[in-house]
């Protein structure tokens, strides 16, 4: 598309002349273009082509990207790892259920669903304390995994921690998964979700 | 992450990209309005999206974003030619526009956008995460003396534009004074109107997450569509090149300069990539129209796309820029995989909106010879009216022709627009220096 007439343009002079590559305005084969001030030579220009082929190799990178996101996981974290400085990040524990507890209201939404994971690694006698909000422990139920006392389970969420408390807060039912007996476990990591 | 949910999202990252394309055919339209009108429809219809995953809309407006990061300025590029009556300073892309390069000026911004969209991909996902967290912890404390610092270098920085030609002392000492006092009567008058929009804002409550869009919109959609219909100047037919003149040394100094003014005012409330680019050009000595034109693009991009992306970094809690405060209505992203996800589709569709620029800028030129540019900038400006409107209700209406008569001074009188910044800087400032509130009581606003 030449929006502008290369010869005789807003500009430019008769014939015999060359197109200023950057403003098309006719001149003759100089160096600089003395209307725009543009170098004329190809050396020292990019192709638009060039250009598309760098954004084509970026675009690569972004496909990298997106196949590394769809391959990665949040490793499994050591409940005797997890302190306050942790709090209100993501993370991953894998454990058996000591203890459960069903807080049960007028609404439905505000019902919540906790129970206490054991890895073994914790200080306090029941392990870490994991809530589950209403929708997500209806959903749970609905699909019949409600984890019960002595299921493994590997759930992951948010971390909340203060003086005298943690608590693991499951986001969505996807993240509650309850391992059957006998299938292999996640080794622990050092610290998950960093 | 599941794959089914991964190519949802890249498709719906897409749409976001093609509907960034039309809205950014309208000069002087904001994106953050186009998620301002997605918000209201997602609210309208909530039951509708709540079965959906938080990461499919979060999808649809980071496309929105990127898209428009790369695309907006391509409108105002060529259907708001600059008329020397109304704009003092005539900007490198301008004059670019006037030697009928406009084309060439699109592709070279669009090279720092690319080279923005490179440094997101390549170095957010390895080295952003601890060094966000050390930036985000050294300038917490100290960001009120900073912006403070802005200001005081905004204010200073005002020079005056006539060039002494009138015949008395005195007419040329006016005309010296002139422009510089009434830049900071727009500054004072902008910051009047920010305190009033921090503490007494008279938008309805249900639409106070766009309290800000008539401000905006006001001081400087609406000002640069009117003045564009008072233009008498032609836009000159433009030539699309094949090539750009293009060197090393000004992609590497332009793009360095850019980065630097998106970071910082990815870190500093209130500090756009305007004000933060004039800084970041005097800190990196950058020289020519070529570094300068480049250094928006990459600017612009790293401000609206690489600090929305510290918003999904693990643990490092930032949430900067419009578009992280829509999504933090509906969605907190935590895992390392969201995050991964969000770099990819940003990566993606911002070499897909790349590779639109040479067509999008065609169409562009195509658009500004068959139709008046008048015309568009007409239409841009009811469009803009109708939407703070149906958003902000009428109350939204008053605050923008208040916004709209502040707008119009340093365009009438020749100061910088720069100065009407000041309605976020000034109240953000004293807020953060715990000054906010004494202020707003003296001014009777509490």
């Amino acid at each position: 598309m030449q929006e502008s007439k290369a010869e005789g343009g807003a500009h430019g002079g008769g014939g015999g002349l060359l197109p200023c590559p950057s403003c098309g305005a006719s001149i003759e084969p100089v160096e600089v273009c003395y209307y725009c001030c543009s170098a004329t030579s190809p050396d020292k220009r990019v192709k638009e082509t060039t250009l598309m082929k760098c954004a084509l190799f970026i675009l690569a990178l972004g496909v990298v990207l997106l196949v590394a996101a769809g391959m990665v996981g949040s490793p499994v974290a050591k409940i005797s790892d997890l302190d306050v400085k942790d709090a209100f990040q993501h993370f991953r524990v894998e454990g058996k259920v000591t203890k459960t507890q069903m807080v049960r209201t007028p609404y439905k939404a505000s019902d919540i669903y906790t129970f206490w994971l054991s890895d073994g690694t914790e200080a306090n006698k029941f392990g870490l304390k994991v809530k589950v909000e209403g929708p997500i422990y209806y959903t749970l139920e609905q699909e019949k995994r409600v984890p019960v006392k002595g299921d493994l389970v590997n759930v992951e969420g948010t971390f909340h921690a203060g003086k005298g408390f943690q608590l693991l807060t499951v986001n969505t039912s996807s993240m509650l998964e309850i391992i059957p007996a006998g299938a292999p476990t996640m080794p622990p990591d050092d610290k998950g979700g960093e | 992450m599941e794959l089914s949910l991964l190519f949802m999202s890249i498709v719906l990252a897409l749409v976001g990209v093609g509907i960034s394309a039309i809205a950014s055919l309208i000069p002087g339209l904001h994106i953050y309005n186009v998620i301002a009108i997605t918000m209201t429809i997602v609210f309208a219809v909530y039951h509708f999206f709540s079965g959906l995953d938080p990461m499919l809309l979060t999808s649809f407006l980071i496309g929105l974003v990127v898209g428009f990061s790369l695309l907006f300025t391509i409108s105002s590029q060529f259907f708001q030619p600059c008329d020397d009556s109304y704009r003092y300073i005539m900007l490198p892309h301008e004059k670019f526009l006037y030697e009928r390069r406009g084309h060439e000026a699109v592709i070279l911004g669009s090279v720092g956008s690319l080279v923005a969209i490179l440094v997101i991909g390549l170095f957010f996902p390895t080295f952003g995460q601890p060094v966000a967290v050390f930036f985000r912890d050294l300038l917490r404390p100290h960001l009120y003396w900073i912006a403070g610092a802005v200001i005081v270098f905004l204010l200073m920085t005002e020079w005056p534009k006539d060039p002494g030609t009138a015949p008395t002392a005195l007419k040329r000492i006016l005309d010296g004074w002139i422009p510089i006092c009434m830049g900071y009567v727009s500054f004072a008058l902008a910051s009047l109107l920010g305190m009033f929009i921090f503490y007494r804002t008279i938008i309805p409550t249900d639409a106070t997450f766009q309290s800000l869009m008539p401000v905006f919109v006001g001081l400087f959609a609406i000002p640069s569509q009117l003045l564009t219909l008072l233009a008498t100047v032609k836009n000159p037919p433009q030539h699309v090149a094949k090539s750009v003149e293009l060197y090393t040394e000004d992609v590497v100094r332009g793009s360095a300069s850019g980065l630097l003014a998106g970071i910082f005012a990815g870190f500093t409330p209130a500090i756009t990539p305007g004000p933060a680019l004039l800084l970041t050009g005097h800190a990196t000595v950058t020289g020519g129209d070529r570094q300068f034109i480049i250094g928006g693009g990459a600017g612009r991009v790293m401000y609206y796309v690489g600090t929305l992306l510290f918003f999904f970094m693990p643990g490092v809690f930032l949430r900067r820029g419009g578009a992280a405060i829509n999504i933090s209505l509906f969605f907190v992203p935590e895992t390392y995989a969201q995050f991964l996800s969000i770099a990819g589709i940003i990566v993606l569709t911002g070499a897909i909106s790349f590779l639109l620029v040479f067509w999008y800028s065609r169409m562009a030129i195509w658009i500004a010879r068959k139709i008046n540019y008048k015309w568009i900038s007409f239409f841009g400006m009811i469009i803009m009216i109708g939407l703070v409107a149906a958003i902000t209700s009428w109350q939204g209406l008053i605050i923008l022709a208040v916004s709209t008569v502040i707008g119009m001074v340093p365009n009438l009188w020749h100061s910088r627009r720069i100065n009407l910044l000041a309605c976020l800087l000034v109240p953000m400032c004293l807020n953060m220096s715990g000054f906010g509130p004494d202020v707003a009581r003296w001014l009777g606003f509490l």
